[in-house]
C-alpha cells in the first residue's frame, strides 16, 4: 500500500505500485481494488499529458476487466439474472451468451408449461438434440391426445353400456377391470365387483363350470397360441341382494403388458331370454294338453253327432223299406222321432257353432246396464210349457231394481241354459228357486233346484271341454252337453265366475258373478 | 401518400410483384439502412435528436399495429401469437426475436433482437438507435391486445452489444 502525502496524493511510482499490483491481482484471478482514496486525483495529478491518458486507460482497463470478472464467474454460477455490465466490450460474447440462456430457460419454462412451439437455433449440437428431443415430445403429445381420446370414447362406451366387460387376470386370480354398468347388473359398485374372486362372483356350480372350460381354454391357448371367443351360457351371477342372476358372456384369452394370461369378457343379462325359454317350455307343455283335450273333445263330438243320426238312418230305413205296413199311427210316431232327433241334433249344432265363435273371439258382445229380475222373467215364460210339463215350479226372487252391466242376448243364453238344465234334473213336482245377492262390485246370481243332484266326478267334470257329456233328464230329456260350457265362457267373458254346489239327491245349485251396473 | 395524419394503410406499400416483375421484392439490408439513417440523418438537423427519435418511435409504431393487422394471427393465444411473430420476423429477415422473461399477469416482458435490421453491425456510438423497433414492437403488442404498451430499448449494437434487449410493459 503506497502512503499519500499531506494532500492525498500520490506520486508516479506510488502510482504505478498501486496499479502494478492490481493487475497482479487480476492475474491471479483475484478480485482488484481500484477505488482508492486519491488514485483518480494524483493520476489527473500527473502532468506529462500522455502519461497521464495512459494511466486514465489503464485505471478504466482494469475497471472494465474487474467488472468482467465478476460478470462472467456469476455467469458461470447460472446466476442469470446478475445485472449486464453496460458499454463493457470486453464481455460481449458473455453476454451473447447470457442472453442466448436466458431465452433458453424461458424456452424450458415454456416447454414446461405444455409449450412445445420452441426451437433453438443457436448453441450448435445442444440446437439439434434439442430441437430433436421437442420433436419427440411432440409426437409423443400428439399419441398421447389420440390414446386420450380413444380412451374416452371407450370409457363412454364401457360406462353407458349394460353389459358388462370385464378382465379376469388368471395369474392373480382376481379381476383387474370391471365396467361400471355391473352395478346395474348385480347391485355391487366396480370396486366391490373387483374385490370377489370368480368363485364370490358366481353360483358354486357356474363357477365350477366356467374353471373347467377355462382350464380347456388355456390349454388350447398354450397349445396353438390361438384363441376363439368363448361363449359361456346359463351362468349364475350372485347379486348384491343374495340373489342369483341368469348371466350369459362371451370371452377371450389374452395376455396383459406384463404377459401374464387373463380373460376379457363381456357380461350380459339372460334372465329374459332363460324366462323366455321357461315360457316357451310351458306353453308348450300347455299346447300339448290342450292338443290332447281337443282331441278328446272331438273325438266326443264325433260320438255324439253319431248317436242321432244312427236314430235318423234306422227310422227313416224302416220308412223307407215296410212304409205300406205301417198304420198311420206308427208312421207319425216314427216322423215325431225322427222330427224330435233332428231338432236336438240341430240345437246342438247351433250351440255348437255358437262356442266356436266365442273360441276365435268372433261373436259380438256389447255389455249395457240391463235390469236382472225382468230378463230372468223372460226366461221363464219362454220355458214355461218344459216347466209346466213337470209341474216345476220356478220362482224368481230377485228384485227389480237390481241392474247388471252384460250383454243382454248372452245374458238371456245364461239363464236359458241354467234354468233348462234345473228343469231336466228336477223331478215333477220339483222347485227351482232363483236369487241373487251383492258382493262387493259383483252380483251373484243362484239358481237352485230340488233335482237329482250330481255326484263328485260328474261336478268335476262340469265345464271341462274334454269331458262334455250329454245326460237324460229325469222324464228322458235329451241336452247337447254343451250348454254348461258356453255358460263358462260368456260368464268369463264379462269378468265373472261360474261354479256349481251339489249332493246327490239333494238337489245343485249353479253360481255365477257378473259386474253390477256402471 | 397521405401526409402527417397517420393514415397509413398496409395497401400503401404497393403491389410489388406486379411493379418488380424482375427484380423482386427484395433488397439489400444496406439499402434499408442507406434511407433510414439518411432520413435520420435530416430529422436530426431539422428537429434535433429527441425530437427525430419520437418521430421514428410514432412510425415503427404506425408501422407495427399494420404488420400485425396484415400479417400476423390475432386470434392466437398469447405464446402461440410470441412464435408466430418470432417466425414472421426471421422468415422476413428482420431479426431473430428471443424471450428472456414473460409474466402473463403483468404482461411484462424481456425480449431480444439478434441480427436486428436496423443496428446489427452499426459503428459504436454508445447511442441506443432502435426507437423504430420500440415503436414497432408497441404496436404490434397494442393492436394484438388492445392495451397500451411501454417498449423501451435497454441493450443495443450500438451501444456494444451483440443483441438489442427490450424492456416491454403495460401501460
Amino acid at each position: 500500500m503506497q502512503i499519500p502525502d499531506k494532500n492525498g496524493i500520490m506520486d508516479i511510482n506510488s502510482i504505478s505500485t498501486l496499479l502494478s499490483e492490481q493487475i497482479k491481482r487480476l492475474l491471479n484471478f483475484e478480485k482488484c481494488e481500484i477505488a482508492f482514496s486519491g488514485l483518480q486525483s494524483s493520476v489527473l495529478n500527473i502532468e506529462d499529458k500522455e502519461l497521464r491518458t495512459f494511466y486514465i486507460l489503464v485505471i478504466e482497463l482494469l475497471e472494465k476487466l474487474n467488472e468482467a470478472n465478476e460478470f462472467i464467474e456469476r455467469l458461470a454460477n447460472g446466476e442469470l439474472d446478475v445485472a449486464i455490465p453496460r458499454n463493457n466490450l470486453i464481455i460481449s460474447p458473455f453476454k451473447q451468451l447470457h442472453s442466448n440462456l436466458s431465452h433458453m430457460v424461458w424456452q424450458v419454462q415454456r416447454i414446461s408449461e405444455g409449450d412445445l412451439n420452441q426451437k433453438i437455433d443457436f448453441l450448435g449440437d445442444f440446437s439439434h438434440y434439442f430441437n430433436k428431443m421437442i420433436d419427440v415430445l411432440k409426437e409423443r403429445q400428439r399419441i398421447e391426445a389420440e390414446l386420450a381420446i380413444s380412451e374416452r370414447k371407450y370409457r363412454l362406451l364401457a360406462e353407458n353400456i349394460t353389459d358388462v366387460i370385464w378382465i379376469l387376470n388368471l395369474t392373480k386370480k382376481q379381476y383387474t377391470y370391471i365396467s361400471p354398468s355391473v352395478k346395474n347388473l348385480t347391485g355391487f359398485t366396480v370396486g366391490e365387483a373387483k374385490n370377489q374372486s370368480l368363485e364370490e362372483s358366481l353360483s358354486p356350480q357356474s363357477a365350477e363350470m366356467v374353471k373347467e372350460i377355462m382350464s380347456e381354454s388355456v390349454k388350447n391357448f398354450f397349445k396353438n397360441s390361438v384363441d376363439e371367443s368363448l361363449r359361456l351360457n346359463d351362468l349364475q351371477q350372485i347379486c348384491k341382494n343374495g340373489k342369483y342372476i341368469w348371466i350369459e358372456a362371451n370371452t377371450k384369452l389374452q395376455r396383459n403388458i406384463d404377459g401374464e394370461l387373463e380373460v376379457l369378457g363381456v357380461s350380459r343379462n339372460a334372465e329374459k331370454r332363460k324366462a323366455d325359454e321357461q315360457k316357451l317350455r310351458d306353453n308348450e307343455l300347455r299346447l300339448n294338453e290342450l292338443n290332447k283335450t281337443k282331441d278328446k273333445f272331438i273325438s266326443i263330438l264325433a260320438h255324439d253327432l253319431k248317436s242321432p243320426f244312427s236314430a235318423l238312418l234306422a227310422f227313416s230305413q224302416l220308412l223307407l223299406d215296410d212304409f205300406d205296413n205301417y198304420d198311420k199311427e206308427e208312421i207319425r210316431e216314427m216322423i215325431e222321432t225322427i222330427n224330435i232327433t233332428s231338432k236336438n241334433t240341430y240345437f246342438f249344432l247351433e250351440e255348437l257353432l255358437e262356442w266356436a265363435k266365442i273360441q276365435r273371439e268372433n261373436f259380438s258382445f256389447n255389455p249395457g246396464n240391463i235390469f236382472l229380475a225382468s230378463t230372468i222373467n223372460e226366461c221363464i215364460l219362454l220355458l214355461s210349457n218344459l216347466s209346466d210339463a213337470k209341474g216345476i215350479h220356478v220362482h224368481n226372487t230377485v228384485p227389480d231394481n237390481i241392474c247388471i252391466f252384460a250383454d243382454g242376448d248372452i245374458l238371456k243364453t245364461i239363464f236359458r241354459n241354467l234354468i233348462t238344465n234345473a228343469i231336466k234334473f228336477t223331478p215333477v213336482c220339483g222347485h227351482i228357486n232363483i236369487s241373487a245377492r251383492t258382493t262387493q262390485s259383483m252380483l251373484q246370481v243362484d239358481v237352485c233346484d230340488t233335482g237329482i243332484g250330481m255326484d263328485v266326478d260328474t261336478i268335476e267334470s262340469l265345464f271341462k271341454i274334454g269331458e262334455t257329456r250329454s245326460t237324460e233328464g229325469t222324464k228322458g230329456e235329451r241336452g247337447t252337453g254343451f250348454g254348461l260350457l258356453l255358460c263358462k265362457e260368456f260368464v268369463e267373458k264379462h269378468g265373472g265366475e261360474i261354479w256349481v254346489e251339489s249332493e246327490l239327491g239333494k238337489g245343485t245349485v249353479f253360481s255365477f258373478t257378473m259386474p253390477l251396473c256402471e | 401518400m397521405k401526409q402527417d395524419n397517420y393514415l397509413f394503410k398496409w395497401s400503401d406499400i404497393g403491389d410489388i410483384n406486379e411493379g418488380r416483375p424482375n427484380l423482386g421484392p427484395n433488397t439489400p439490408v444496406a439499402v434499408y439502412r442507406l434511407m433510414q439513417y439518411t432520413m435520420r440523418s435530416v430529422l436530426n438537423r431539422e428537429f434535433g435528436a429527441e425530437k427525430s427519435s419520437g418521430l421514428f418511435y410514432k412510425s415503427g409504431y404506425i408501422a407495427g399495429k399494420e404488420f400485425c393487422s396484415n400479417l400476423l394471427d390475432t386470434q392466437l393465444e398469447f405464446y402461440d401469437f410470441i412464435a408466430q411473430l418470432q417466425k414472421t420476423l426471421k422468415d422476413l429477415n428482420i431479426g431473430i426475436l428471443r424471450v428472456e422473461k414473460s409474466n402473463l399477469e403483468t404482461m411484462d416482458m424481456t425480449i431480444t433482437v439478434a441480427e436486428d435490421l436496423d443496428c446489427s453491425g452499426l459503428p459504436i456510438t454508445n447511442e441506443a438507435v432502435c426507437d423504430y423497433d420500440e415503436g414497432f414492437i408497441a404496436g404490434i403488442l397494442n393492436h394484438y391486445t388492445g392495451s397500451k404498451f411501454s417498449v423501451k430499448e435497454i441493450d443495443c449494437w450500438s451501444n456494444g452489444e451483440r443483441i438489442c434487449r427490450f424492456q416491454i410493459k403495460m401501460v
